[in-house]
């Protein structure tokens, strides 16, 4: 490897076509050994990526700010999206300049030849005459795109929910997404605004689930319906909800009612020594969060569990209740459901109930029920309505801001 | 510009010429196993380490010398093998497939260079391109460029050494890091945060914006998969640290010299409302002054470059950004409002549309500030400073 080869006469075509055939069958190259070859290439690749420049923005690039809003990528429906004042290779059209094309989100190299000159090998600067000069001689490439930009979103005078509740709501979007009904509901009582980041991802769930359009609709405002009008997909967000809000023949509608004394209707199935999943089923069908007394039979019942032992014996609840057998299944399903929707301040009950000592004849056992999820999903929605509430309790907070 | 490429050839053609280079840094074992006699086995001094910590040291010099000539030897075989492509044209590499590829690769992680390994593999993207041949020579040169600055690392610069090695796949410990690298204590702006899944692990890379010191800093933190890096600072939030630059040609990455600081100051306390709705404000000098305009980014990478050849992107900040959208394109751009230029809105992933909703509702038409990397083919944003305060996108 020689120095010479820094200052090879041959351009980035050349060796790009010599690398392309076999450097020994390049067309003006010649015989040009590998290293060399690559040694020339090395230099020119990152005088290349050196000078390459945004391209400069021209009036004629823009849409009139945008009175048609932007239509989504790959809409069929594009009419009126592309507000071409000059055609293509009109003399008024933006100054051309380097620049990389458009075809954004691949990540692609696809530079327009005609608005990029070769660097000089000695120096690895551009020439902007000669790519000027270029793109002239080929004014279809040189070109700018027709670009729209949508109006400016309404503005929310509401305030910002705060970063950790942001922070909350994306990992519930992300992995936790059971709590999410619950979590828009404490947010809109609280009268603010979430950040416009989650608009997407929210308006992608409503679409599917009509029991959480109202907070949805709600929390979005107008800024959430100037997002939804970008996007033929969420077009059902402009319109008005459905009354009611599930049809009637939906399968959630076909099953019995909530028994209106849910205390006393655990009370009773937890009375009976069958293992059934009566008590499950019950749990499940109760809208909401529960009533009070009726949460603390559950606890107590799903901590009576963590040790078989107990269970035969059989733990007093409520004034010598014999204790109901259920089935792994049932008594997990029924820790989760307890964790999910229990009243926040029964943590500590549960909380209690795990600081106690085994009972005796329990130690060697292994628990069967842990009651630590339970107190991790309590604690995970008293964590959630905390940020979502802070924000009312701190009283020197500032106003939301808005443009 | 003062393109290094040509630095790094002629030294390779001039070996002798090392006018340049000055003491090796402590942390390249490579160049200290090609360092004088004298320097490599430094006569014992009564008051400093005992024999045991000389023998440790004796082996872990052993060892960093053997893994040297692995990668001699793994990048000897990987400049065969580009000289072959060359030699028999890269549309017989096409043809080849993937397999071909991943074969050398192999070789180079067993050869401890998983640096170059990633590179070539990087190749397998550049050959199914639609401009392949422009990016596969161009790739290639870039690596024949690495195995001249490993082979003529001696004769380098010290930092740009310390890049090639970095490149090469070598990591020096944050100790080694703090006693070499550039001590910077500053007041750092969070601009923006990233997991991704790279090689069976996870990397977060935190961004973070000097107030004083004004430049930027990326830290890079890993777990195994299942567990978490840490607790993510708080973007758009302001830490209060030390950090030490790992000592290269383009100084960005860094340390942070008291870890315990910064977990200190990232986990916030619960039982602190004010601080559960502490509120980032983005129209602080401190977020305003890392804005630039794209052109001046632009002009930052091509600096880059020229000290680092292997650059892929700059991170920056454009101060007054927006989105416009190309129908006839499909395609959507990053408009600078200030500097009245505009480049192509690259999006990773494969949520595309989603993310570009995403960005165009946390920007809401408005102009914004947007952190994130500046590439040839485009910028891609992390963070928005918009209405919706900091988010990550």
């Amino acid at each position: 490897m020689g120095t010479d080869s820094v200052a090879a006469p041959a351009g980035w075509d050349e060796l790009a076509s010599a690398a392309l055939l076999g450097s020994q069958r390049g067309v003006r190259t010649g015989s040009l050994p590998p290293a060399e070859l690559l040694d020339a290439a090395a230099v020119l690749a990152v005088a290349r990526r050196a000078g390459i420049r945004p391209r400069r923005i021209a009036p004629q690039d823009l849409g009139s700010a945008a009175s048609t809003p932007a239509e989504p990528a790959g809409s069929e429906t594009a009419t009126g999206s592309a507000p071409a004042q000059d055609g293509p290779g009109s003399e008024s059209g933006p100054e051309p300049g380097p620049c990389a094309s458009a075809r954004s989100g691949t990540g692609r190299l696809d530079v327009l030849r005609s608005g990029f000159a070769e660097p000089d090998p000695q120096t690895g600067t551009t020439q902007p005459d000669t790519a000027r000069d270029l793109a002239r001689s080929a004014p279809a490439l040189a070109t700018g795109p027709r670009l729209t930009r949508p109006d400016p979103m309404p503005v929310d005078p509401r305030p910002l929910i705060s970063p950790a509740a942001a922070l909350r709501l994306r990992a519930i979007l992300d992995g936790y997404q059971k709590y999410l009904p619950e979590w828009l509901a404490t947010a809109r009582a609280t009268g603010c605004r979430i950040p416009p980041v989650f608009f997407p991802e929210l308006l992608d769930l409503t679409r599917n689930n009509a029991l959480i359009r109202a907070d949805v609709t709600e929390l979005l405002g107008g800024p959430g319906r100037w997002l939804a009008a970008l996007n033929p997909s969420w077009a059902f967000f402009l319109r008005p909800p459905a009354d009611p809000p599930l049809p009637a023949s939906a399968p959630v509608r076909r099953v019995a009612a909530p028994v209106a004394d849910f205390t006393a209707e655990a009370r009773r199935l937890l009375g009976r020594p069958k293992n059934s999943n009566d008590l499950y089923n019950l749990v499940m069908r109760q809208p909401g969060l529960w009533p009070e007394e009726g949460v603390r039979l559950l606890i107590e019942y799903v901590a009576a569990h963590r040790y078989p032992v107990v269970n035969e014996v059989g733990l007093r609840i409520d004034g010598g209740m014999p204790t109901a057998r259920s089935s792994d299944w049932a008594i997990e399903q029924l820790q989760r459901t307890i964790g999910d929707h229990a009243p926040l301040h029964l943590r500590r009950l549960v909380q209690e109930l795990l600081e106690e000592p085994p009972r005796p004849g329990a130690e060697a056992t292994n628990p069967v029920v842990d009651l630590y999820e339970i107190l991790d999903a309590l604690t995970f929605r008293a964590d959630m309505h905390e940020e979502l509430n802070a924000r009312r309790r701190t009283p020197a907070h500032p106003e939301g801001r808005s443009h | 510009m003062s393109p290094q490429p040509s630095k790094i050839l002629l030294m390779a053609a001039n070996p002798e010429d090392g006018s340049e280079r000055r003491a090796p840094v402590p942390s390249d074992p490579a160049s200290r196993g090609r360092a004088p006699a004298a320097k490599r086995s430094p006569a014992p001094d009564p008051a400093g380490p005992g024999a045991r910590d000389q023998k440790a040291a004796t082996a872990a010099r052993r060892r960093a010398e053997q893994r040297a000539e692995r990668i001699t030897a793994g990048l000897g075989d990987l400049e065969l093998w580009l000289g072959d492509q060359i030699r028999t044209g890269l549309t017989t590499l096409k043809r080849a497939g993937y397999r071909e590829i991943d074969e050398q690769a192999r070789r180079l992680v067993d050869a401890q260079a998983p640096g170059v390994a990633g590179m070539v593999r990087e190749l397998a993207g550049a050959l199914a391109d639609e401009d392949w041949a422009d990016r596969t020579l161009t790739e290639f040169a870039l690596l024949h460029l690495l195995v001249q600055g490993w082979r003529h690392r001696a004769a380098l610069p010290d930092p740009l050494a310390a890049t090639v090695r970095r490149r090469i796949g070598l990591t020096s410990t944050s100790a080694e890091v703090a006693r070499v690298g550039e001590h910077v204590a500053d007041d750092w702006l969070v601009l923006g945060s990233r997991d991704t899944f790279q090689d069976k692990l996870i990397e977060r890379r935190t961004w973070l914006h000097g107030r004083a010191s004004e430049r930027i800093a990326l830290l890079l933190s890993y777990a195994p998969p299942g567990q978490s890096p840490g607790p993510a600072p708080l973007v758009g939030g302001t830490l209060s640290l030390e950090l030490v630059f790992v000592p290269e040609a383009a100084p960005l990455r860094a340390v942070v010299l008291h870890p315990d600081e910064m977990a200190a100051q990232v986990a916030p306390d619960p039982d602190d409302p004010a601080q559960l709705s502490q509120e980032v404000d983005i129209q602080s000098p401190a977020c305003l002054a890392a804005g630039a305009t794209l052109d001046e980014l632009a002009e930052r990478f091509a600096a880059t470059l020229a000290v680092d050849p292997w650059t892929s992107g700059v991170p920056g900040v454009v101060a007054q950004a927006e989105l416009g959208f190309d129908a006839a394109e499909d395609a959507w751009w990053v408009l600078d409002r200030v500097g009245s230029s505009m480049v192509p809105l690259t999006v990773p992933g494969e949520k595309v549309d989603r993310l570009r909703y995403q960005l165009l509702a946390a920007c809401s038409g408005r102009p914004v500030a947007l952190f994130g990397e500046y590439r040839p083919s485009g910028f891609t944003p992390i963070t928005v400073f918009g209405d919706g305060g900091a988010v990550s996108v």
